[in-house]
């Protein structure tokens, strides 16, 4: 890993972790968890979460670069930070419905390897257009409660390396 | 396409959990110990840290990863939260969330130390911020302990 990407690197996997502990926590006090896990395998499930891990980063990193580049970063303001999260957990939430769609495509395939599997692919795109927008909304919305709690963990984290200029470093 | 022994697999499973949890664990405590002690030079330590940081995050994806892992091997055996088992499952999840956001803060705070110490701008003279990051090192260290005994709780029953 590259130096310059510890604050996106970080940041990112911290969304993806508690993302993923939070579905884990949901599902398993309502008591459908070992049924959930039960019609999953173990490299659809690993397949799955590593999805969510690089698209979580990846959208964490473009939120931080869009951050760095508004006029309010050189000062110190953190504000502009939700914004750009909202903006690119939008896109990560249609990212990973979409890499969904496709690892699911590729266990079917895998299993009733036929055409008439991959004719139900025109079928499906309006149901997944739908879905997306969908995405787009919930994507968003997580975007947002991560962007607030990241201004509040970057505050801290000044406080404790007691800087008082750039927020985000590129380290 | 080669065909894994469904309890080799496990097996690697429980082995990268228990891996990832000991990089964790063990650098963080390096780390306290270092920087806890009087520094002539605050760089080297912060460029080990700087690195840890870096493999800690790769680690903590790992944990949660191979975490559900195990989870999905007690198949329709896994008990419901409300026993015993299900509670300290909770907690330790709990745990794990208190630890992340910590090392989050701590992530950014040596990112933007490390970045001093490479640039122009000097230490404050007075009280040193790795004293700071290494308390949070000794945090850490104290959390991903009482995950691990929350852990030995799960696998030796309540």
């Amino acid at each position: 890993m590259r130096r310059a990407d510890l604050a996106s690197w970080s940041l990112g996997t911290f969304h993806a972790c508690v993302l993923a502990i939070a579905l884990l926590v949901v599902v398993y006090r309502l008591g459908g968890l070992d049924d959930a896990l039960a019609g999953l395998s173990t490299a659809h499930g690993f397949a799955l979460f590593l999805g969510l891990w690089a698209a979580t980063v990846f959208t964490t990193t473009r939120a931080l670069e869009a951050y760095r580049r508004s006029p309010a970063a050189p000062g110190g303001d953190l504000e502009p930070l939700v914004p750009s999260a909202l903006r690119w957990g939008a896109l990560n939430g249609v990212l990973f419905l979409w890499y969904l769609a496709v690892t699911q495509l590729v266990a079917v395939l895998a299993s009733r390897p036929r055409l008439e599997t991959l004719m139900l692919v025109p079928a499906a795109l309006p149901v997944l257009t739908i879905a997306s927008l969908v995405a787009f909304v919930v994507g968003a919305l997580v975007g947002l409660v991560f962007g607030t709690i990241d201004v509040q963990l970057l505050r801290l984290a000044r406080s404790v390396a007691g800087a008082s200029g750039v927020e985000v470093t590129r380290t | 396409m080669i065909a894994l022994d469904h309890h080799v697999l496990e097996l690697g499973v429980r082995w990268l959990h228990v891996a990832s949890m000991a990089l964790m664990l063990g650098g963080a405590l390096l780390l306290w110990m270092s920087l806890r002690a009087p520094l002539t030079s605050e760089a080297a330590p912060l460029r080990a840290a700087t690195t840890y940081e870096g493999a800690f995050w790769a680690a903590a994806g790992l944990i949660v990863l191979t975490g559900v892992g195990n989870i999905a091997a007690f198949g329709r055996a896994l008990l419901p939260a409300e026993t015993g088992w299900g509670v300290a499952f909770l907690w330790k999840l709990l745990v794990i969330v208190g630890l992340l956001g910590a090392s989050v803060v701590r992530s950014l705070a040596v990112a933007q130390l490390a970045s001093r110490a490479s640039g122009t701008r000097s230490m404050p003279a007075t009280v040193s911020p790795t004293r700071a990051i290494a308390r949070l090192y000794g945090v850490t260290a104290g959390a991903i302990a009482l995950a691990v005994a929350l852990a030995v709780v799960m696998a030796h029953g309540t």
